[in-house]
């Protein structure tokens, strides 16, 4: 593995847990492009957190309702915390995932996580098998033990990702389903993004030694992988309070309750 | 107080000049599950006339009743 270069700003965005949240309407186009994946397109998403409490705790989620693949959300679960990782098919039963890593997380200490869905995964049929034989988690850049849970009613929640008629991209926070109180992030988050491929293990442990070897944040434009990034936020100063951009695709985040003091200069 | 910049408001009776005012977008605020409250940010003062909260009296608002949804699970 080659590491890239020096990442040099500390680009961050604290969620109060109350207000504070990011979305995108790209309509419901389908495709990785709009972040919109069907089951045979492969995906991963990474970031970095700092999470200030155990609960329930979107980070990014996609609905769109039309295609193979309803929604899809990757968050923060109570009760350890954990990373929770939900996906809603077409067919409940048979495609539903929901799964987190097996091993509690630290709160206020920076975290990088990161979720891969491998629709090419030897073995795995798109459409036919239960999904969750394609997917990964990550902390700080290496795989994780994961537990699937599956049905309704589980703890897992369906906060996380749930179709709630809308094809929003949703960053901090979920407003449709299980305890409202559980669907706003409480913490901060930097270097939020989304993959057009499956990362290996070794790109993924490329997203967390991004400077030099160092553990941080790269800049994911110098990443291996760059290629294949569909969006990149909360990676540079150049964002305001109304709008966090999209330093690599369209999906730019229209801000909702962020002011200058969301703005975090301590970082990963 | 500089630190109290939250306030719930009735939906009904936020004004243009509180959306001005606010830090939060107006159509996107944070609303109790039966529409009829709003939660508003400030970035300097409350203006005259609301409540302003600190974020951790906001947070036990929110932990009540009115902005509390039930636990069902909503299916998937």
């Amino acid at each position: 593995m080659t590491y890239k270069s020096a990442f040099k700003a500390k680009h961050n965005l604290f969620f109060d847990g109350a207000a504070d949240k990011l979305e995108s309407d790209p309509g419901t186009g389908t495709g990785l492009s709009n972040l919109n994946p069907e089951y045979t397109d492969s995906f991963s998403i990474t970031a970095w957190v700092y999470l200030s409490r155990d609960y329930h705790m979107p980070i990014l989620s996609r609905d769109s309702g039309a295609n193979s693949v309803k929604s899809w959300a990757l968050g923060i679960e109570q009760g350890g915390p954990r990373v929770v990782y939900r996906m809603i098919g077409t067919t409940y039963a048979s495609t539903l995932t929901v799964m987190k890593n097996n091993v509690n997380l630290p709160l206020q200490r920076w975290i990088q996580v990161g979720f891969v869905y491998d629709a090419d995964t030897a073995g795995f049929t798109p459409g036919t098998d239960t999904t969750d034989n394609a997917c990964r988690l990550y902390t700080s850049g290496i795989p994780e033990e994961r537990v699937n849970q599956y049905g309704s009613g589980n703890n897992l929640n369906s906060a996380l990702a749930q179709t709630d008629g809308t094809s929003r991209i949703k960053v901090g926070y979920s407003n449709y389903g299980y305890h409202y109180i559980g669907q706003w992030f409480d913490g901060t988050m930097s270097n939020l993004a989304f993959w057009g491929q499956a990362l290996s293990d070794d790109q993924m442990a490329e997203v967390y030694y991004g400077r030099n070897g160092d553990v941080g944040p790269g800049d994911l434009r110098k990443h291996s992988a760059q290629s294949s990034l569909v969006s990149w936020w909360i990676g540079s100063a150049s964002d305001s309070t109304s709008t966090i951009y999209d330093q690599i695709g369209s999906h730019d985040l229209t801000a909702t309750s962020i002011t200058s003091s969301n703005f975090v200069k301590a970082g990963p | 107080m500089r630190n109290k910049k939250y306030a719930v408001v009735q939906t009904s009776e936020i004004t243009p000049e509180m959306w001005g005012a606010s830090a939060t977008r107006q159509g996107m605020a944070r609303e109790s599950p039966d529409g009829s409250l709003s939660l508003l940010k400030f970035d300097g003062p409350v203006p005259a006339g609301l409540e302003g909260h600190s974020l951790a009296e906001i947070k036990v608002i929110l932990s009540g009743p009115e902005w509390m949804t039930s636990e069902s699970d909503h299916g998937a």
